[in-house]
């Protein structure tokens, strides 16, 4: 979930390079029975990657560390998501699907018997090495959501060889619990268990949540962590003998470009056809879209920007770029997220009140023409969000409300002059105070303008423009928006500290990666660990919990955040991918909403 | 001229000390403060606990003189420049892995610069008012009106894309002397990063020649019957190296930072993308480690120009400020 | 006298009195100094040409938009029409890639280009001034600090140098303007400090100090006159340094942030459609552009000329 964001910024950019992890549906294996032949792949601009242990903090949780990187070569317990489909994948997982028993306060986890390639099963203890790990160092891994799942509502854990059993103190929420926490899970290998290059450790075989597994786990942790830190240990064997993908690790730089060869050992049914997969790296877009027209990757994006004839509709290919056509075939999908501009409920913020009226807030949310900036900056590649849910949800997690707020300047603006308001020189005036049906609300003042600030990321092309255009429409409505821009990590900054301005946007949104059930109670929860504009709502943080213990799937939370609007919701961009027209995929060629790479599926 | 060398490197010592406290000072103005790189590191993990416990592992919670104390004590008896804190990598991996790439770039840039620049400053001082004087000076005047990025550009449209004769990049990957195992890739950054900095120098170059004509000595030269071409290259060549020395030494700076808009362009991954990165990511670490390199770059290609001068120009009397 | 290099060393020889009867003709003597120069700038019909492109241009980029107003800073009105179209009767240079007019851009763009240009020069020309003075005047320990200060700040590259600063700070316009015209002023700074000094070290100015004159007269009439032209010309070109410098920050995506814009970041934008052949979002602009900086340059040139006292006597 967590670097999900900055994905997400790179998405709407049009920098996906995530977009090309191109998954695939049909089982049918034609073509070469042996590996052969090399793919290139380019990575997005300025994303390299950089960290190969896991179990690693925020500072390396990227897509192109763990997407892009680590999970060619370390597969989680359970996989998710092949082609477009973004469910639990049985055929790829380590383990046979989670079974829950004991009123949903259980989960018996099977392994399959699968090796490393050091010739090692994995096995209940390869699991227990991570879980034990995850016990003593919640806050190292970039999946710790204190309070939540595992490891902080776990009450014991048993093993047996081959199977885990994990007890929770409270009901939870099958789908959340394999989704979020399970999912991240990934089995280590013995050889890892060690404090140095010598020394054998204890933490795979420790018990689980002891004092002495605590400082056993420490030191292994310590010895990992600082090898991942020297990047020409990565093709070595220590780290290649934790693999348990379809791909080994053969060559890699510090400038990001690497190459992964098949792993011989690999147990799924699915073996590579290609023999190598290079990954190269890009300074900008640009530069990678020159690579693309002199035909020297094979998988690569362009910017929506450069494209000439827009998609016929969202989540539909349009032509392809003039001068790729005749080489590269253009592929897009759906992002697994959402965008969208959060407004700041801070105390800290001088237009709190105005902020706090619902109908405000719905007034910018019906003067934010989505479909007008999907058609023209997106170029028809987006898909506009009206709930903290992906464009498309398999209907066992939920359904979409209808959208309750369409664009409409004329309602939008009905709603300000029928709660009080009087444009006075181009801005809204509060010119019937007080708390009735048709006076402006509580707090807000005789004299009462509508004067906001947003602060979003610069260096976007389409961000700009996403943003000026909102601007000049809300003025239209007479809410005056004064923007000012920083770098896209500082506006993130300044949305957690809340003061000075009453909506900010880094252009990203959310992506639910890898925490596969879109639940909010990261972002819109009291306390959640995103809830960057401190929303704050009772009836909110009761239908998240619905979903996260109950058995309640996300339909009633999402109609509520589409109908309460915690956020101003923003179209989303969707992923332009070029293909080269002679690579062949088992399972089609469609942007992975939660951004796999699979190369295994490609052959030439 | 070892007493004099001895002075200037306690002078640029003192330099460095001032780049050291203005960079290490800077953070401390950032909206969030000093722990600004928090919320670019941790991301969406940035909840206040999380930004503390961040800020207390990097020694932030120390006071001003504390950190930059000990930071100045690290860097100067133990040549530790610290750790990225965004790169997974120590500031000194991250320069012995960019600088390299960069230096040979621009050093054969620098090179190619000098060749070219020298000889058309002094054709243009000798013919001076000429067709090939205009054209030369039109031309570079042209070129060092033009944004960096565009030049580049337009070079790369031309000739990778236009009249495909040149590859559009470095191959990804290679070693920092590709340039010269492999220097068909280099040809359109070289040549841009070449023209512009030539853009700059030639200006000064034809000056500077002028200037040394009309001097006494080489109308004495002239007097005394020397022919044209042997006052130009005895006496004004001469004569004029000294400044050129000088603004070379002096370009390190330009030239880095021209490199970073080159680099950028044809996709060669150096120390200029890695600062651009290292600032908008607040990885300020990394931005001290290479502000403090560079300078010592420059402070070391001044010193060696100045030293220059005094072998090429004796008449110099060197203990003196040459500033 | 220990502190000038060889050059300045000349440099003194030439102002010093004994050489100036010398090198002018009798009747150019009579002709005030200042009407000499005027004389030379004027015959110097390229700094003529290039005086009047600056001036038409600048009229047009201030002028044009209130005859003929465009659309530049409503994105939202330009859903529906044409984006990247070509030029055509309604639009004479067709439209970018972002739907506006490209030649109203083109003065719009100009307007903050030109604007923050001479803002920057400005600062550069008073802060430099004042700091050069301050420093050379009063030598010594006071000048070799100020000096090594200089040095540190020259020692990082400007680029650098502002990409940080625009990084931890801000991006609003006036900020722009400001570390733009910070960041430049150093070499400026230099240069007025080594004419201070040279001045300083002139007889007149050692005599005058000998008679008692107080220190601020001195660098009223006598180091502030002499360095006139070295201020003149150093401000023009670090016009010109401003909007190149400008520019590059429009590539990196960190110039004038949007409604309004710049030439630099209309550039970026233009070469990023390079290969899906606009031309006209390139090259008009990049032809303006480079004439712009080609002529502040040039007039800098002609200045230096005029003010050069070896030129006087031809």
């Amino acid at each position: 979930m967590h670097f999900g964001r900055k994905l997400r910024l790179a998405v709407t950019v049009g920098l996906s390079a995530c977009a090309l992890s191109l998954g695939l549906i049909a089982p049918t294996v034609s073509g070469a029975s042996s590996a052969s032949g090399t793919l290139t792949f380019a990575e997005g601009a300025g994303a390299n990657p950089n960290w190969i242990f896991p179990f690693e903090s925020c500072q390396y949780c990227s897509v192109d560390n763990i997407n892009q990187f680590q999970d060619e070569m370390f597969r989680p317990l359970y996989w998710f998501g092949l082609g477009g489909s973004v469910t639990l994948v049985p055929s790829l997982s380590l383990a046979s699907s989670p079974v829950y028993s004991h009123g949903n306060r259980t989960v018996t986890l099977k392994l399959k018997g699968w090796k490393f390639a050091s010739g090692q099963v994995v096995n209940a203890q390869s699991v227990m090495f991570f879980l034990n790990m995850y016990k003593a160092l919640p806050a190292d891994f970039w999946g710790y959501n204190p309070g939540y799942g595992i490891p902080d509502q776990v009450s014991s854990i048993t093993h047996t060889k081959m199977a885990v059993t994990i007890n929770f103190k409270a009901v939870v929420n099958p789908l959340w619990i394999t989704n979020n926490y399970l999912d991240q899970v990934t089995p280590f290998p013995d050889t890892w268990d060690r404090t140095s290059s010598g020394a054998k450790s204890s933490c795979a075989t420790g018990a689980y949540g002891s004092a002495s597994n605590k400082v056993a786990c420490t030191n292994v942790y310590n010895y990992l962590n600082n090898l991942s830190s020297q990047t020409t240990s990565y093709t070595g064997k220590l780290w290649q003998s934790g693999d348990t993908g379809p791909w080994k690790l053969t060559s890699f730089d510090n400038l990001g470009n690497l190459t992964f060869q098949p792993n011989s050992h690999y147990s799924g049914p699915v073996k590579p056809k290609i023999e190598y997969v290079k990954e190269v790296a890009y300074t900008t877009t640009q530069a990678e879209e020159n690579d693309l027209q002199a035909g020297k990757i094979d998988l690569g994006f362009v910017d929506p920007g450069v494209l000439t004839s827009p998609a016929p509709a969202p989540g539909k290919v349009g032509p392809n770029w003039g001068n790729l056509a005749s080489r590269y075939n253009l592929a897009t999908g759906i992002i697994w997220g959402f965008n969208y501009a959060p407004f700041n409920f801070s105390t800290k913020d001088p237009k709190v009140d105005a902020v706090n009226q619902l109908y405000i807030r719905q007034a910018l949310q019906e003067s934010t023409d989505q479909a007008g900036i999907i058609q023209n900056v997106f170029k028809g590649y987006g898909f506009p969000s009206y709930t903290a849910l992906p464009a498309i949800v398999p209907a066992s997690m939920g359904k979409a409300p209808v959208n309750p707020y369409p664009f409409n300047l004329t309602t939008a603006k009905g709603l300000l002059t029928s709660h009080g308001w009087t444009m006075t020189g181009g801005v809204m005036t509060c010119t019937s105070p007080g708390t009735g049906a048709t006076q402006c609300g509580a707090n807000i003042t005789q004299g009462y303008t509508l004067n906001f600030k947003l602060v979003y990321a610069s260096g976007s092309p389409a961000l700009t423009q996403e943003i000026t255009a909102e601007v000049a429409d809300w003025a239209q409505i007479g809410v005056q928006v004064a923007t000012s821009t920083e770098s896209f990590n500082s506006v993130i900054g300044d949305c957690s500290s809340g003061s000075g301005f009453q909506l900010c946007m880094w252009g990203g949104g959310w992506t639910f990666v890898p925490n596969y059930f879109p639940t909010g109670e990261t972002l819109f929860a009291v306390g959640g660990g995103f809830n960057v504009g401190d929303y704050n709502s009772a009836t909110m943080t009761a239908d998240i919990k619905a979903t996260d213990f109950g058995h309640s799937n996300l339909t009633a939370y999402a109609a509520y955040t589409a109908q309460n609007l915690p956020v101003i919701f923003q179209p989303e961009g969707t992923p332009t991918g070029e293909i080269i027209k002679t690579l062949h995929s088992k399972i089609g060629f469609v942007g992975s909403p939660i951004l796999n790479f699979m190369p295994e599926y490609y052959y030439w | 001229m070892f007493a004099y060398v001895i002075r200037r490197i306690i002078q640029s010592f003192f330099v460095l000390m001032i780049v050291m406290l203005f960079t290490f000072s800077l953070p401390y103005f950032q909206t969030h403060g000093i722990v600004a790189p928090a919320y670019t590191v941790l991301g969406t993990k940035a909840t206040p606990y999380n930004v503390a416990v961040w800020a207390k592992q990097h020694g932030m919670d120390a006071t001003y003189f504390h950190r930059f104390w000990t930071y100045a004590t690290q860097v100067l008896f133990h040549f530790n420049l610290g750790r990225s804190y965004k790169e997974n990598s120590s500031v000194w991996g991250i320069i012995s892995l960019y600088v390299p790439r960069t230096i040979w770039l621009a050093a054969v840039s620098l090179i190619l610069t000098t060749i070219i620049a020298i000889p058309l400053g002094i054709y243009q001082a000798s013919r001076r008012n000429t067709v090939g004087d205009y054209t030369a000076t039109g031309v570079a005047f042209v070129l060092y009106a033009m944004p960096n990025f565009l030049l580049a550009m337009l070079l790369l449209d031309a000739f990778s894309f236009h009249w495909p004769h040149l590859p559009n990049s470095p191959p990804q990957g290679v070693q920092a002397w590709a340039i010269f195992t492999d220097p068909v890739g280099f040809i359109l950054p070289v040549a841009a990063l070449t023209m512009l900095s030539v853009a700059g120098l030639s200006r000064y170059m034809r000056g500077t020649v002028l200037e040394v004509l009309v001097q006494d000595y080489v109308r004495t030269a002239k007097a005394k019957g020397c022919s044209g071409s042997r006052t130009l290259f005895k006496h004004a060549f001469r004569n004029a190296l000294g400044p050129i020395i000088v603004l070379l030494g002096l370009s390190i700076p330009a030239l880095l930072g021209g490199a970073l808009i080159i680099e950028s362009v044809f996709n060669y991954e150096g120390l200029g993308i890695q600062t651009v990165f290292a600032a908008t990511n607040l990885d300020l670490p990394t931005v001290l480690g290479i502000t403090l390199l560079v300078a010592i770059l420059t402070l070391l290609g001044n010193l060696l120009a100045d030293v220059a001068l005094g072998l090429v120009n004796p008449r110099i009397r060197i203990e003196g400020n040459s500033r | 006298m220990t502190d000038l290099t060889e050059r300045e060393r000349e440099r003194v020889a030439l102002l010093e009195p004994a050489d100036t009867p010398i090198t002018l003709n009798a009747d150019e003597q009579i002709v005030p100094m200042w009407k000499q120069r005027v004389r030379i700038f004027v015959h110097n019909k390229l700094a003529i040409a290039s005086v009047l492109f600056l001036l038409i241009t600048v009229g047009s980029c201030f002028l044009v938009p209130l005859f003929h107003p465009t659309n530049q800073t409503n994105q939202a009105l330009t859903f529906g029409l044409p984006w990247n179209q070509a030029p055509s009767w309604h639009h004479w240079l067709g439209t970018d890639s972002s739907g506006f007019d490209e030649l109203g851009r083109i003065f719009f763009g100009g307007e903050y280009s030109l604007t923050l240009g001479f803002f920057a020069g400005f600062i550069t020309i008073v802060v430099g001034t004042t700091y050069g003075m301050i420093s050379g005047f009063a030598g010594g320990v006071t000048d070799t600090i100020m000096m090594r200060i200089i040095d540190a700040f020259l020692s990082i590259p400007y680029l650098f140098l502002l990409i940080t600063l625009i990084s931890i700070f801000n991006r609003s316009t006036v900020f722009l303007i400001c570390i733009i015209g910070f960041t430049l002023w150093w070499g400026n700074a230099r240069i007025i400090r080594g004419d201070a000094l040279l001045i300083r070290n002139l007889e007149y100015s050692q005599a005058a100090t000998a008679m008692g004159a107080r220190k601020w007269h001195i660098i009223r009439h006598h180091v502030f006159p002499n360095s006139i032209s070295n201020i003149v010309t150093v401000a023009t070109f670090s016009i010109a340094d401003a909007i190149l410098f400008l520019s590059a920050l429009g590539f990196l995506g960190l110039g004038i942030q949007a409604p309004p814009t710049d030439w630099g970041t209309m550039l970026q934008a233009g070469t990023s459609q390079i290969q899906n052949g606009f031309w006209w979002e390139i090259y008009p602009l990049a032809l303006i552009f480079i004439l712009v900086v080609v002529s502040i340059n040039y007039i800098g040139d002609a200045l230096r000329d005029c003010f050069e006292v070896r030129l006087l006597e031809r």
